[in-house]
């Protein structure tokens, strides 16, 4: 052994097991030669004992010993160490036959040398086991701080992004954004460019993984520009789309090409503009009749920006139709056509499937109530009760068009924050008290929803960019009952329930019970309801509570 | 376990000699006092087990027959080889 093979050996610890005194003197004997710590130990107990209070890299056993042999003591060892390498030495090769050696190597970190192995076979294998040892547990330490590197990549990703879903009186959108893994080489950017205009890009980054999100995070930050473009400017989509590809080629080079679908909406105009770019063609619905409309039969569109360097986008790609308020718009990335129902990915649904299933959730059946905020999270979790669960790519799926429900209900918009969240309660009760003339029912509503939300603000959403959430709740009114539903993208409806009714005890053991808002939850929606449903689409909640509406007395008529 | 290093083969060796007279003993003992064959066979084992890592080949051989006849029963077998052990450990 060279002085610097002692050197680099004296950080490894070996714990060494041995009723034998000869074996316990030979064996330190040769470590220590060869510059290894070593304790040395004559029975499991007190090997044990080590192991639970210090840290080795190996440990040498006799198998042969008392009533707990060295299977057993490896037993012992494994509760408190899944992997130390255990190097056994035996003489028992030759007694043990098969069976023995099955036992031996029945454990994948269980070595063995024979007693009469020399010297040199014996340090070349703990040098061999122990450098084993410690790269596996170099790798996990890399896995856990990669790991953690992309959970806060994603994290941020996802605070760059536009909500989720947003509503107004002329149109609304709604998005379903699912990373293959933590990070995602899909986007999505909403710019309002005037009071009833938007435009909308859905983007696909090739590859997908830490570099698309890379280059997906360099192209957000060129994109935002377009936050601030005139109505005039932002209907040229063409010219958008050219402007992209000009900064994907100068500044991404080969490592990135983006297929996408630049859209312009003008609510007033009842018009949409749309180029495709290497996306799936989008598709355009009639929710009434379930047609859907074909607006592109020439199929233009327009490459992939960034896949050809001299490549021109012009007017004459873009595709440009009149709607009506029925009709509702769906872009998707390829990845929603690469979900397969096999790992290998060959069992992907066909296109018709993926038309079909788009048509039939987006059908308003008569007495249905049919919204867009929870329509691309339907679609997708179509897919998945199909058996297409394998993804094999970023997906996302976006829908734009009228909101679905009639101008007389409520609908509106809320930030989690306990701040809008009260803003909404106070809007909704006067809603409420405007259509029933009844307080009662409206402070009633008021204290629902107030609960409700802040449930999940507090209980279902995590720490991190719970602020950039947003919630749905409409509200329906009919001659008996309030309709009330909410759409978040909080924890499961069950265990958010299980938070609330604990936070309810702890609040009731705190103060006495006074009707206030405090985040009781559970309880005091279950009073004030006369039925409560959830349904969970992906990760978004749909959660319908309906509440009796009191007779009108001929005073309140 | 066979060492190029001779100040530590000499270390071991003396320390093989202290322990197998004193597992030659207990061997004989409880041998001749009828002891079960496990309790026996045990004391045998470890005697054979020091011969193999001293790389005493030839204490090693004769241990390791020495067991197979108690195992068998052969008694009387064993007896008459236990003045050839004997010899050998005093030997060391």
């Amino acid at each position: 052994m060279t002085g610097t093979a002692n050197n680099q050996n004296a950080q490894y610890k070996v714990l060494l097991l041995d009723d034998e005194r000869l074996v316990r003197f030979t064996i330190s004997s040769y470590l220590k030669s060869a510059g290894y710590t070593v304790v040395a130990t004559a029975t499991p107990d007190e090997a044990i004992g080590y192991i639970k209070r210090e840290a080795f890299h190996a440990v040498i056993s006799d198998v042969v010993m008392g009533e707990v042999d060295g299977f057993m003591f490896r037993d012992l060892v494994r509760q408190f160490d899944v992997d130390i390498p255990i190097l056994f030495l035996t003489s028992m090769l030759s007694d043990g036959g098969n069976t023995f050696l099955e036992r031996l190597m029945s454990d994948l970190h269980t070595y063995y040398v024979s007693k009469s192995a020399p010297r040199a076979v014996l340090l070349g294998k703990l040098e061999q086991i122990i450098g084993a040892h410690v790269a596996a547990v170099n790798v996990r330490v890399m896995e856990s701080r990669l790991s953690k590197s992309l959970s806060l990549a994603s994290l941020v990703q996802k605070a760059m992004l536009p909500t989720w879903t947003h509503i107004s009186p002329e149109y609304a959108y709604a998005t379903c954004w699912e990373p293959l893994n933590e990070v995602s080489g899909d986007l999505f950017e909403w710019y309002p460019v005037a009071e009833n205009a938007a435009l909308f890009i859905i983007g696909d980054l090739s590859g997908h993984g830490a570099n698309a999100a890379l280059a997906m995070t360099a192209i957000q930050a060129f994109l935002k520009q377009y936050g601030y473009i005139e109505d005039k400017k932002a209907r040229q989509i063409h010219k958008i789309a050219q402007q992209v590809h000009n900064f994907l080629k100068d500044n991404l080079g080969d490592i990135a090409y983006m297929a996408m679908t630049v859209i312009y909406l003008n609510a007033s105009e009842r018009i949409v503009r749309y180029l495709n770019c290497g996306n799936p063609e989008p598709l355009c619905i009639d929710t009434k009749t379930s047609n859907i409309l074909l607006h592109n039969p020439e199929n233009r569109g327009a490459i992939p920006p960034g896949l050809v360097a001299d490549a021109t986008y012009n007017e004459e790609d873009i595709v440009e139709f009149n709607y009506n308020d029925d009709d509702i718009f769906i872009v998707y990335s390829d990845g929603i056509c690469d979900i397969s129902q096999d790992e290998e990915g060959t069992k992907s649904p066909t296109q018709e499937e993926i038309q079909e299933i788009c048509t039939i959730a987006s059908t308003k059946y008569p007495g249905e109530t049919q919204v867009i905020c929870d329509l691309p999270y339907r679609v997708v979790q179509s897919l998945y009760s199909m058996g297409y669960t394998q993804k094999q790519d970023d997906m996302s799926f976006f829908v734009f068009g009228k909101f679905g429900l009639p101008e007389s209900d409520f609908a509106r918009e809320v930030r989690m924050t306990p701040k809008s969240i009260d803003e909404l309660s106070q809007t909704a009760h006067a809603w409420v008290l405007e259509k029933t003339g009844n307080n009662d029912l409206s402070t009633k509503i008021d204290l629902l929803l107030s609960e409700h939300l802040m449930n999940v603000y507090r209980h279902g959403l995590s720490d991190f960019g719970r602020q950039h959430e947003v919630s749905i709740v409409t509200m329906t009114l009919t001659q008996k009952r309030l309709v009330i539903t909410t759409w978040d993208r909080g924890i499961p409806w069950k265990e958010l329930i299980q938070y609330s009714e604990h936070d309810a005890e702890d609040k009731l053991n705190q103060q006495n019970a006074v009707l206030a808002g405090g985040g009781r939850g559970a309880p005091i929606l279950q009073k004030i309801s006369e039925s409560i449903s959830s349904d969970r689409y992906m990760n978004l909640n749909r959660t319908v509570f309906h509440v009796r509406v009191p007779e009108q007395s001929p005073e309140n008529a | 376990m066979p060492d190029e290093d001779p100040e530590i083969l000499q270390e071991i060796y003396e320390e093989y000699k202290g322990t197998a007279s004193g597992l030659l003993e207990e061997l004989k003992t409880k041998f001749n006092a009828n002891d079960p064959f496990d309790v026996v066979d045990k004391t045998a084992h470890t005697l054979k087990g020091n011969a193999l890592m001293v790389g005493d080949q030839e204490l090693f051989d004769i241990v390791q027959a020495w067991r197979g006849n108690l195992k068998d029963g052969k008694r009387d077998e064993c007896a008459n080889a236990l003045p050839a052990i004997e010899q050998l450990v005093l030997a060391l």
